[in-house]
């Protein structure tokens, strides 16, 4: 195994031994299974007031489509708040208890220990979402027999989302203590999410400057834009023609934030290297 | 047989600086150590010990000077490879298994899977861990842990090895592992960097010691000569040309001269010199020179200095630090 490899699967054993891995994923499957049950619910519902009215009383496929997406919608805000907290300690843990020093002083370079923790967290967390995400998308294919376009690649853009704050807290965490690291974390959320939603509201009010407050929020951290773009693609017709909601906005995002984001955790992941290869530990 | 040395030195350094804000932890650091040596880094708390140890590992990037190990600087993975590392602050993932934790760096090192198969067991039982190999980090004592730390240094057989505070966890029995460790190493030809402020155990087991203070070396000595450095001087003299503490001077820098003795009978004018000589060879130098100058010589008395008495007096007296 290459150096990276190691510190990579060094990330996974990790999360198995301090027992995260195993709270995840039952946390993990009480979600589901509360979703689900819900779910089992409301199709029921439908399918008996169907039965009442006949076909065409209930909007089936608008009903699903929200159900999913309110799912969804769970898993992206999980994938923001894990990312943060499960990887803010990610390097400055190590370095803080010197933990660092016996690895950074073996026959690898520092980039690459960077590499590897990106690499292994970034792992890690796309099978979380991609479980999550994927156990929503089976629980209502299975009951309702219904599979919700847009799905996947709303999937994806959130994994992407995690991927774009891991690569912040890596650079955070060449320079920062774990607390600084997450809290700041929080707060560049927040305000990007802010951003976001003045931007929302200057497209519906079209007032131009809070439009470009918005802009600049989307760039400044590309995560929430790319939750607005996943949950545009998931959304149903009836839903695009409310102007603002948690899930879409009047105007679709620019599907440009995609190459944006990638381009912004290749630059980020660059960052963070040339940053922690010239720190002291 | 004796093989010849590789003509690098194992530890070169020239001119090494580092400053934290306005205080220069490592001032100013030239050394060599040649290979095969057991060398030890001595001096005060604060006076920058580890900060040089660190910028010899790259761990630290110093602001000026240049360093080299076993003859090329020490960020190359080449090098790096053939370097053993126990740091000052054990700490290490505490939610492996001892046998993982030596597998881990094994791995790190790029050992394949048949020598790490070999030596992983073999370094668990030289430092007593053998019985403890499946147990996680977290239940070992500190003294375990800096065990363990110590078999991931030497997991490589490295030729070179940095010590840094190797015993500060360690009860007796442990200090006696590390002692023979270190000799066995150094019996294999293994350049030891030995940091300590464990005087008695860098007495018995250093070739050199190097004293610094503020980041500055004071003076390196040899400690494993029979006359090694560590002879201090004291004559009773009476009489005696005015040249003669300046002819001595060449021979020992820090000659002293205190006021004529007390007591009565002492005869009129005599007085003490005392000094220190890098080797008790030099004695029979002192003593023609002291006869030469016209002086009377009524005796003449080394003594070794302990490595305490000596680190006190390179290093000057205790300032709180």
């Amino acid at each position: 195994m290459t150096p990276v490899g190691t510190v990579a699967w060094l990330t996974f054993r990790e999360a198995r031994r301090r027992r995260t891995a195993v709270a995840a994923l039952v946390l993990g499957v009480m979600f589901l299974a509360l979703f689900i049950t819900v779910f089992s619910f409301v199709t029921r519902e439908i399918a008996a007031e169907v039965r009442r009215e006949g076909p065409g009383a209930a909007p089936v496929e608008f009903a699903y489509t929200i159900l999913l997406l309110a799912g969804f919608y769970v898993v992206h805000v999980l994938a923001v708040m894990l990312t943060i907290f499960s990887t803010a300690g990610a390097l400055a843990g190590e370095i803080s208890t010197h933990v660092i020093q016996t690895v950074a002083t073996k026959p690898l370079r520092r980039g690459e220990i960077l590499l590897g923790k990106w690499l292994g967290h970034g792992a890690m967390l796309a099978l979380y979402i991609a479980f999550l995400g994927g156990g929503l998308w089976l629980g209502v294919r299975l009951i309702a027999g219904f599979a919700a376009p847009g799905a996947w690649t709303a999937l994806l853009l959130v994994i992407l989302e995690a991927l774009v704050l891991l690569t912040v807290s890596l650079i955070l965490g060449t320079r920062l203590s774990t607390v600084a690291t997450g809290v700041l974390l929080v707060l560049l959320y927040g305000l990007t999410f802010a951003g976001g939603w003045i931007g929302q509201i200057g497209n519906v009010l079209q007032s131009p400057s809070a439009m470009r407050i918005g802009q600049v929020a989307a760039h400044v951290l590309p995560v929430e834009t790319l939750w607005r773009l996943a949950a545009y693609l998931m959304q149903p017709p009836l839903l695009a023609a409310l102007p603002v909601s948690p899930f879409t906005g009047g105007a679709p995002p620019d599907d440009g934030i995609v190459g944006y984001a990638a381009v912004y955790v290749l630059v980020g992941l660059g960052i963070a290297m040339w940053s922690f290869e010239r720190r002291d530990l | 047989m004796s093989t010849v040395p590789p003509a690098d030195a194992a530890i070169e350094t020239h001119g090494l600086r580092k400053s934290y804000g306005r205080r220069a932890a490592v001032a100013d650091l030239s050394l060599r150590v040649p290979r095969g040596e057991v060398f030890a880094f001595l001096g005060p708390n604060g006076a920058g010990k580890s900060t040089a140890v660190k910028m010899l590992l790259d761990l630290v990037r110093p602001d000026a000077g240049s360093a080299l190990l076993l003859g090329r600087p020490p960020s190359d993975a080449g090098v790096r490879r053939r370097i053993g590392f126990l740091p000052e602050h054990f700490r290490f993932h505490e939610w492996l298994r001892a046998d993982e934790f030596l597998d881990l760096h094994a791995r790190l090192y790029g050992l394949d899977a048949a020598r790490r198969r070999r030596r992983i067991p073999e370094l668990l039982e030289r430092v007593g861990l053998l019985e403890s190999a499946r147990k996680p980090l977290d239940a070992f004592s500190k003294g375990m842990l800096q065990r363990i730390g110590l078999a991931q240094a030497l997991l490589p057989e490295p030729e070179l090895l940095f010590l840094d505070e190797p015993t500060s966890a360690l009860d007796p029995f442990g200090r006696i592992l590390v002692r023979e460790l270190i000799r066995d190493l150094r019996a294999a030809g293994t350049t030891v960097f030995l940091n300590s402020h464990l005087l008695s155990e860098v007495e018995a087991t250093a070739d050199r010691a190097c004293f610094i203070r503020d980041g500055v070396v004071l003076r390196t000595v040899g400690l494993r000569e029979l006359d090694a450095g560590l002879v201090h001087v004291e004559a009773r003299i009476a009489g005696g040309g005015p040249g003669l503490v300046d002819d001595l001077r060449r021979i020992a820098p820090d000659v002293r001269v205190t006021a004529p003795a007390g007591p009565a009978g002492d005869v009129a004018g005599d007085r003490w010199l005392e000094l220190s000589v890098p080797r008790e060879d030099l004695l029979p130098a002192i003593a023609e020179r002291i006869v030469a100058s016209g002086a009377r010589l009524y005796a003449l008395t080394p003594r070794r200095l302990s490595l305490e008495e000596l680190f006190v007096e390179i290093v000057g007296r205790d300032e709180g630090r």
